[in-house]
Order: C-alpha cells, then structure tokens, then sequence
C-alpha cells in the first residue's frame, strides 16, 4: 500500500487545522486517519508494537560482562526442545532460534540469506534452529536432506527442481548451486496455523518439529494476514493460494476452541509423526496465565510465548499497539503456571521458548534468567539483513529489499551478517554466563539481575541495585503518608 | 520499541554482524540512559500505556469474518423514545464548519445510513429536513427547540435541572446533559431527573484544575463510578455515558469502552469536513462526504476486529478487566490492573500496608488506611 | 470447556427413576473431555418440604474440605443466607430443597465412590465434568453451581462466558450475591434474578443467551424443568436424545456435550441439536 501523495496532503491539511484550533497534532495518527479517508480500509503495520515500556533496558545483569580477555568458551550454550513426549529431541548450540518469518512476508533472497548463514554455522558446529513462519515451507528446507528424499519419484523431484528452478530466476538468484541450496543441516520447526498453507504433507512429516500457532504477540486473537500486494505468483503457488489476493487466515483454528480441541490437536499431530518429533504451542501473552496452564495439560513438549512488540509481517494498525502484554510482564504468571502444575505433577522436559523485543545476549540472558528456556529472535535478524526499521514491511517499500520492493539483498553479505551475529551473540552470552561464574547459560538466575524503578520490580519481582524490593519501596512511601498525616494532625 | 531507539538498536547489531565478536558497550546502558535523560519530562500519553487482554486459549476470538460483531447502541432509558445507533458514535466536536462543509457532512452521515452505519450528529445548528440520522441538538440559553431527534444541554447549576423538568414537558425523546468536571456531585440528581445520558469531554475536564495533571482515563472512570453509584441497588434501565475529547481513533475508542463509555463523541469526522472545504487541492463536496464516509466505514471495521480479537461479538461487552497497563500513573487514574500482576496498583499497596500495620502493630481504621492509600496514590500522579 | 449432561424422566409416575445411574453412565462416557473435577445435581421431589439445607465449604485446607449443613425452616431461611454470604470463613456451597449436589475435584467414578451416586433416585438431574480454564482447579470451582437467591437452581456449563465481568458487575450492583469466581455462577446468579423478577424460566433463558458472550452450552435445571442452551452462533456442541424405554429403563430425554453419552444410555431416537442461541426446555410433568 504505496503512500499516496495524496494521503500524505490530506494529513498535513488536517495537521494544519488542528494547529490552527491550538491543539497538538499527532502526526502518526492522523496520517492514519488519512489513509482511512483514502481507500475506507483498516491500516496495517508490520514488525512490533511501540511499547512505551518494555522492561528490558530498566534491568541490569550485576557484575557480568560481555566483553571478556577470559575464555568463555567451555560455557554450555545448547537447548534442547522435546523428550517429554516425543521420542525425538532437537538439540540447539544456542538457546536462541530464528522466529518464524515466512515466505511471502521476507522475500526468496532473504529466506535464502538464512538458510545459507545457518548451514555455514552448523559447519562451523553451532547448530541453529529455524521456524518457517505460518506461510509453509520452501522446497530446500522440506527436501533438505538425502532421507526426505530417499522416496521421492523421479516425477515428484522434477517438479520440485523445476519450483525451484522458477523461484531462483524470479529472483536473479540462477547461480545459486542446486545440491547446496538442497542441504539442510539446521533444525527445522514448522509451523500448523490457522491458515494451513502447505500443499504437500511432508512439510509436516520431514520437519523435525511442530509448532501449532495459536497466536502471535503483533496480532493476537487476529488470522496471520499477507497483503494482496505481496502474494505474488510464486508466493500463491508455495502456499496453495490464489495470487494477488491478500491471504487471511482465520482469527483462531477453526477446530480448536477450547482446551480439549487442543489436546485433540496435539494427539492427532503425534500420530502423524508416530510420537517422534517434539510439538510445540505458541500462543501471544495475554491471558497468559491460563493459557499456560492448557499448554502444560496439553500433551505439548514445549510453549513458545510472544510478547506485545513480537514483530509481524502485517497486521491492524490497533490490533498490534492495543493488544497483549510487554515479555517481560508475561514472565512472572508463566512461572506462576508452571510452578503451580509441576506441584502436583512430576517435573518432566517440558520447555519455554518466549519472544518478542528480544535481540542480544543481554536480553536472552535477563528471559533466561526470568525462567525462559530459550528464546525467539525475529527482527534482530532482519537488522543483521539490513533492516532499517522504517516498519513499512507491509507494503512494497523495503529500503533493504528484505520484505518487499525491487531493492536487491545481497545474499552472500547478509549471510555472512547473521553468520557474525550468531557467533559474537553465542559468546557475549557465554562471558555473561561465564563471568556469573555459571557452567551453563541456563544456569543464569532471578538473582544475578537487579532493576532501577519500581514498575519493573513490581511486575519481575526482581530486587533493586541496593537490595532493597517494591514492598520496601512501597513501605517507605506508606510511612511517608503516615508521617504527613500526622503532621497535619492527624493521629496515627 | 521506542523511536529513539531504534538506531542505537540497529547500530548495536551491525557492529556485531560486521565483527563477529562481542561488543564494547552494553545497549541496554545505553537505551537506560537515554531513558533516565526522558524521565523527568512528562509521562507520555496514558492511552499508549494501557493494552487489551487478547483472545486464545481460555477463550476462543471471533472472526468478523464468520461472526457478525455487534455495534450497533441504542440511547434512551424509555422503551419507546430510543434512538438507535449502528455504531456507537455521535459526531461531536469543535471545529467550525462552512455551509458546504456541512452539507458535505450530512451527505457522509445519510449515507451511512443507507449502508446500515448509522452514526449520530451532536451540533447547534437546527437538524437537516432530509436526514437520515439522528440529530442531537445542543441547546443553550437562546436556542429554540427545532424538532431533533434528541436534546444535549450544557450543564449549568441548578437551573438546568429546572430547564430539564420543563422540557420534559414537550419532548419526549433523549436528552443528554454535557458535565463538567463537578461530575460526580450531580450525575446522580440528572439520572433521578430522567436524563438519559452523560456527556464528559474529557479535553475540557481535563484543563480544570480539579483534573490538573490528570488524564483522560481519570474523567472516564470517574464519570462511569458515578453512573454506577445512581443503579446501586437498582436494575440498569440504560443511562449511557458518552465520553468526547481525547477519544479519536479506534484504539482510544475501544479502550474508552473497556473503562465505561457506551457511545464515543468523535470529532475527526469534522476535521475531514473541515479539511474537505478549506484544502484548495481536494474542495468537492461529494469527494469530501466520500472520505467522511470510508474514514467511518474504516473505523467500524476496526470497532468490530478489536473486540472480536479480546473474544466479544459485542463491542459494549468490553469491560475494565479485559485491560492491563504497564504504568502506575495509569493504574492510579484509571484503576486498572499492572500487566503480569493483573493487581491494581492500589490492590498492591492495601495488601502492603495491611501486613506494614500488622508487623508493626499500627492500630489505624479503616478511614486512615484510605488516606493513607489515597496519599500514595497520590504521590504517583 | 468441559462434558456436561442432563437428564428428565417423562412419565409423571417415575418420580423415584435411577437418575443417579444413568447420569453417572453418561459422565463416564464423556470423561475423556475433562479430569479437573466432576459434579451433578438431582432433583427429587419426595425430598421437598418446608425445610431448606444450606450447604457451605468449611475452610480447611484445600485438598481436604468439608461441607456444613445448616437445616432451616422458611422463617430464618433468609437470615442464615445473610450469615454465611457475610461469613469470610464459609464458602457456598448449594442451596437445596428437593435437589441434592455433590461434586469433587477428580474424576466421575471417584465422585461415585464417594457418594454413591448411582443409587441415587429423582426425576431430572445434570452432570458435569470439568477441565479447568480460567480458574483453579478446587472443589470451589466445580459444577454444578448454585445460588443463595433462590433454591432448587442448579447449571452446568461448558464453554467460556466472556462478558463474565460484566454481567456480573451490573448484578452486584442490583444487589445480587456471588459466591466463587467461576465465569459459570453468573450463569445461576442472572436466571435467579429474571425468575425472582418475572417468575419466567423461558426467558429468563432468552434473556441470558441475549446478553451473554463468548462460546458456551449450559443446562440448567430448577425444580420442574431442566434446559439445554448453545451461545448465538452455535460455537460449543450440545446434543439431545429420546430414549422410549428401551433396557428396562423408563422413559427419558437426554441431553449433552458428545453423542457417545446419549449412545451409552440408549437416548438415540428423536436426535436433534439445540438451535443456536434458542433455548430447549424440558418441563416436569
């Protein structure tokens, strides 16, 4: 959705008139309203919402560094997700995994970008997990491995390869050399949505584990949603949709309403996979408390909780800013849930992923130690990209042709960023683990961070610099108020 | 994340993609200072502290594209002098509009009608013959009574109560009386007088010095107690509460709703008529009714996609506790519950003072446990 | 979202038929959906008179409770209401004159065992199996709820009340008492009201299913009827059946969440599913 001139007039006439009448104008609102007036449609928005408070940056962790001259490097940085029901596990060298961002929403360069960066990295022994994002798969990563090929038909593989063939020369990427696109060594998590766009079942079957996506931290009791302008014929023909036409999934699975229908969920997809690959629920935080507690009765290995400024491809402009609770917020009723099921249950492998606003060792460090398992990181990649943060994924604008327009990504150089990314982040998180004095980042506890404002420690139940909490705040302000009451001669 | 940060973000990361080796200098030191330096200006606009609760597991979303949401508001106590709106909306605001401007307006709101959107007009002007909409007249001092649909009166001591019981008396339809920030001491007297709504423009309310420093979640919630207060004891016949002023996009609306607002004063609708005859580039009377009208139709879609989102196919169904907040200041006006704590921040500070006074041995009553919450509350406005 | 069942004899003679048992059969059949707790409600006439039990939840520890029964006559009825919903100490439990309700956290077969629900007798009753969504999982929260506003009322429920807040903000403020924080009591609470407002149970129902929000099926059960209600868009199941008489058993009308609870009963003939939004009621002979 290009920004008209026109749209952007009509603001700055209505900006006038409301100067004019002395009062002050919000630009950003009434550029909305403008568009609105324009076309009589919902604006979207796309990556996170602008949380005015977001927690992180009011913690510090005491005492750690990121930079070390020490050696970290025997710090243990793996995470492993299922085994508490599936037969398989994936085991990860970092406790972060790449978020699901789909095709369609980033563009083919972009995918192939990561797809590259991690295939280098799990060389280099540091394997790295990737989720495809609700919009499927691409033909690599479903046949990236000589066993998911083992029973192809010739037919079938020559349709692939000529799929393939199609989206490499859309995107001037023919040099790209076929059995290395067609190697994936990385795990790889797939997302079941609401709008099931896959048209082959392997895409569930050759997956080495399941997500089922019930809701995301941008858009939360709303269907994934991907802009007419962005379903190309490619994109149409990789999902099973018609091209051109915006792609709306419904706002929940219509098969899942209540707790039982996930359970229901859970069983049908461990049959299908005959119990061995680990299944994963997401849902955004809100009414997270609750919605933890059906995970955990769920017969689901692993959660994954996205906070209100989890980034998005598109979505309502007040569905992403009004709706769900900051990640750090999330955390405290998260524990509440787990501690109160595992009081009457035995403790078992089961795991917490959380996202949302999440980019660097230090954020990772603060989630872990506030009871994450690991964590999701969606926009820091597209920053390692090139990202510019204009937040206009949405439309056809992208500056750094990631998620639209005819800008060109190199793909060499921003493999070679989320190469470095990942690299220097697993470090600076093994100096923060090892300058804790910590074997493993897991280890990394509630005690080893400290916040400066109230807010924060109310919400984290995490103690100030000086040792002192929000309850002993709050008494000092209580004795306050008695004193003043006493001085206006009240008796107390 | 913060504008203001989004480049220290952006630039942390490409020094670690262009490296590969761990930074220098923490980005949240950097990000805390910047915030520490903005501390001491004035806390933002509440509106953008306060998120609703979304719908997943414990409770399924609608979709507004199976499931039709419902908007739709009548105004009235009386079974038979209601007025229907199809969105809760009355236009209402303070901009001054051109003869065509306005006829630009009437066109917008009869079409409206037309595409079952029926919206209402709050203005002192004397109701068009040929509307399709529900027309609130605003009568002062001098103006005379010209056959609206409804009645809006300014409120002005006492002797608008007696104006209301005259009235009465040769129109029956409804009448809403526009407060001021005096509110709470006389919602109750206009309700016993048969008043069928409350007007609060939260704008004015919030300049008067009884609202310095306060916000517009302070006028709405109070406004709702007050309501509230009058049908202690008795069944609700329906008194609606309309809240104006700093209430103009979808996401304040629907938050406005959730503190207690059944139908919402909007002025941006004026401010495209307006807009519509002053900007020489696009005067045309049925562009600018156009643009009036998708700008409503927009807004609807996003009236009806949020409340589907946090689980109602009604939108009058939001209610206080489908909302959290990530500021004390807000938790305070508007008494609405921390995020991740789901406690108020008074709920917060009884349960603390309860267990101070017990270890301590205070011996306070219950009147100076409220003053003394009430001083900490107010030391966080 | 829970199973949850119903059941109402159709002769007029077979006040004393094996509700117990077929009620317990059909909430066995359905346990798969829920474990959280189990709970039914029977009504049985020859129970009725002048007296009223009040049965409140003694505060103990939460995983061993016990229930008082305070036996009143029609003239202090009222004034032992009051002191157990002013009592911080008590937790309601049921109001009763001809019904009887036992429910537990667990499943229904323990519930049997414990109470010996099969050799129950009446007229009509509802079941109900718990999974707990967005309240506790005690003894407090399980089905089926009461009111203290007027006896013999009784609801189960499965689904979710979103506008839960509410509805019940606007009843506290007309006075009305509640007793847990249970979405389902404001189900009991509000058909309580309508009846003490206009004695009509039909609409009553009509009314709820007008204002209330979300997913739900509810039955309801008063002293002469029992109904099944699915929310407007007919977003939760709900199913009922006929049996004639076939296995020696009297004949009645089924109702609940899965067919397999109708099958199990043999209620399989004048299969229908409750409109959306309109309520089906059964009325006692």
């Amino acid at each position: 959705m290009p920004l008209h001139k026109d749209i952007m007039n009509f603001r700055w006439d209505m900006a006038k008139v409301v100067k004019n009448e002395g009062h002050v104008a919000d630009l950003k609102s009434l550029l909305l309203d403008a568009q609105k007036a324009s076309d009589g449609l919902v604006p979207y928005a796309s990556l996170g919402a602008h949380s005015q408070n977001d927690y992180f940056s009011n913690m510090v962790i005491n005492n750690a560094k990121i930079n070390s001259t020490q050696d970290y490097s025997d710090v243990d940085s793996s995470l492993i997700i299922g085994g508490r029901y599936s037969k398989k596990i994936i085991k990860t060298d970092v406790p972060f995994s790449v978020a699901g961002m789909s095709y369609g929403s980033i563009k083919l360069p972009a995918k192939i970008s990561m797809h590259f960066a991690l295939n280098k990295l799990a060389k280099n022994g540091i394997k790295v997990l990737m989720n495809t994002g609700e919009g499927g798969a691409l033909p690599w990563e479903v046949y990236g491995t000589e066993k998911s090929r083992e029973k192809l038909s010739k037919t079938h593989w020559d349709s692939i390869l000529q799929f393939t063939d199609k989206l490499l020369k859309a995107n001037h990427l023919e040099e790209i050399d076929i059995d290395e696109l067609f190697t994936r060594e990385y795990p790889l998590v797939v997302q079941y949505a609401s709008g099931r766009f896959w048209k082959d079942p392997a895409y569930l079957l050759n997956a080495d584990g399941i997500e089922i996506k019930i809701g995301q931290g941008a858009k939360i009791g709303h269907g994934g949603i991907l802009p007419g302008s962005k379903v190309t014929e490619l994109v149409a023909e990789n999902r099973g949709i018609l091209a051109h036409k915006p792609a709306h999934s419904p706002s929940r699975h219509l098969d899942i309403l209540g707790p039982e229908d996930l359970v229901a969920k859970v069983l049908e997809l461990r049959e299908l996979t005959n119990w061995e690959i680990p299944i994963i629920v997401k849902v955004g935080a809100s009414r997270i408390y609750d919605d933890m507690e059906i995970i955990l009765k769920s017969y689901a290995d692993c959660a994954t909780v996205d906070g209100l400024v989890g980034g998005t491809g598109a979505a309502p402009y007040e569905v992403r800013e009004d709706i769900g609770i900051n990640t750090i917020a999330s955390l405290r009723p998260i524990r509440d849930a787990i501690n109160d099921y595992y009081e009457t249950h035995d403790k078992d492998g089961f795991k917490l992923v959380v996202n949302g606003g999440i980019w660097d060792s230090e954020r990772i460090a603060k989630t872990i130690a506030l009871g994450a398992n690991g964590v999701g990181i969606g926009t820091g990649f597209l920053l390692a990209m090139g990202c510019t943060l204009i937040q206009e994924c949405h439309t056809d604008i992208c500056p750094a042709g990631i998620t639209g327009s005819h800008e060109k990504l190199d793909v060499e150089k921003s493999a070679e960023g989320i190469f470095n990314y990942i690299k220097a982040t697993k470090i600076e998180l093994q100096n923060i683990a090892g300058s804790l004095g910590r074997k493993k980042i897991e280890d990394i506890e509630m005690t080893d961070i400290s916040v400066n404002d109230l807010l924060t420690s109310i919400i984290s139940e995490l103690p100030f610099f000086d040792g002192t909490n929000h309850i002993s705040k709050i008494r000092s302000k209580i004795d306050n108020s008695i004193n003043a009451l006493n001085l206006q001669g009240e008796k107390i | 994340m913060r504008l203001n940060e989004k480049a220290v973000i952006r630039k942390s990361i490409l020094e670690l993609c262009n490296t590969g080796l761990p930074r220098k200098e923490s980005t949240d030191d950097v990000i805390r200072t910047i915030r520490e330096k903005s501390r001491s200006e004035k806390e933002g606009n509440l509106w953008e502290y306060i998120v609703a609760l979304g719908a997943q597991l414990s409770r399924p979303p609608f979709d507004p594209y199976r499931e039709k949401i419902k908007l739709a508001t009548k105004i009235g106590r009386k079974g038979d002098q209601k007025i229907s709106l199809k969105i809760p909306i009355l236009i209402y605001g303070e901009f001054d509009l051109s003869q065509s401007s306005k006829d630009a307006l009437n066109l917008a709101l009869n079409n409206l009608d037309d595409n079952r959107s029926t919206v209402g007009l709050i203005s002192r002007d004397e109701p068009c013959d040929e509307r399709k909409y529900p027309h609130f007249q605003i009568l002062d001092d001098v103006s005379k009574l010209a056959d609206p649909d409804g009645i809006v009166l300014e409120y002005a001591g006492v002797k608008t109560e007696e104006k209301i019981e005259k009235i009465r008396k040769e129109f029956d339809g409804p009448i809403i009386v526009e407060v001021d920030e005096y509110f709470s001491y006389y919602t109750g007297n206009l309700l016993e007088l048969g008043v069928d709504g409350i007007l609060v423009n939260t704008d004015n309310i919030t300049k008067s010095e009884k609202y310095d420093g306060k916000h517009a979640i302070a006028v709405i919630h109070d406004a709702r107690l007050a309501i509230n207060e009058f049908y202690r004891g008795k069944e609700n016949d329906g008194a609606c509460l309309v809240v104006a002023g700093d209430v103009n996009n979808a996401g304040k609306m629907v938050k406005a709703a959730g503190l207690g607002a059944d139908v919402i004063g909007y002025d941006t609708s004026l401010l495209i008529a307006r807009v519509g005859h002053h900007s020489e580039n696009f005067f045309d009377e049925e562009i600018t009714a156009q643009k009036i009208f998708n700008h409503m139709i927009a807004t609807k879609s996003e009236l009806t996609g949020i409340p589907a989102a946090i689980g109602y196919s009604d939108f009058h169904n939001l209610s206080p506790s489908d909302f959290r907040t990530s500021s004390i200041k807000a938790s305070v006006q508007g008494n609405i519950p921390l995020e991740g704590v789901d406690k108020t921040y008074r709920n917060i500070v009884e349960e603390i003072l309860e267990e101070h006074i017990n270890t301590k041995n205070i011996s306070v009553n219950q009147q100076e446990k409220q003053k003394i919450i009430n001083l900490v509350m107010e030391g966080e406005n | 979202m829970c199973g949850i069942c119903g059941l109402m004899m159709d002769d007029v003679e077979l006040r004393h038929s094996p509700v117990g048992s077929i009620l317990q059969d059909m909430m066995e059949s359905q346990q798969i959906r829920a474990q959280d707790g189990a709970g039914i409600a029977i009504f049985n006439k020859s129970n009725a008179g002048d007296s009223f039990k009040i049965k409140n939840f003694r505060k103990e520890e939460m995983s061993d409770y016990a229930i008082d029964e305070v036996k009143s006559s029609s003239e202090n009825v009222s004034e032992n209401l009051q002191k157990i919903s002013q009592d911080p100490e008590c937790h309601f439990f049921s109001f009763e004159n001809e019904m009887t309700i036992f429910k537990e956290t667990g499943l229904a077969k323990d519930l049997d065992k414990k109470f010996g629900i099969r050799k129950m007798n009446g007229s009509h009753g509802i079941g109900h199996l718990r999974i707990a969504t967005s309240s506790r999982v005690t003894p407090y929260n399980t089905h089926p709820f009461s009111t203290t506003i007027l006896p013999d009322i009784a609801i189960v429920h499965n689904g979710e009340i979103t506008n839960y807040n509410m509805l019940r903000d606007s009843l506290e403020l007309e006075g009305f008492t509640f007793h847990t924080d249970s979405d389902s009591e404001v189900i009991a609470v509000f058909l309580a009201s309508r009846i003490l407002k206009h004695g009509d149970i039909e609409r009553a129902h009509r009314e709820f299913v007008a204002k209330a929000d979300g997913p739900f099926t509810y039955i309801a059960a008063t002293s002469d009827s029992i109904a099944i209600v699915r929310d407007k868009f007919g977003t939760r199941k709900g199913i009922i059946g006929y049996n004639p008489g076939t296995n020696g058993q009297p004949p009645f009308w089924a109702m609940a969440t899965d067919l397999s609870a109708l099958d199990v009963v043999g209620a399989t003939t004048k299969i229908e599913t409750p409109h959306p939004g309109k309520p089906r009621i059964f009325y006692r002979n």
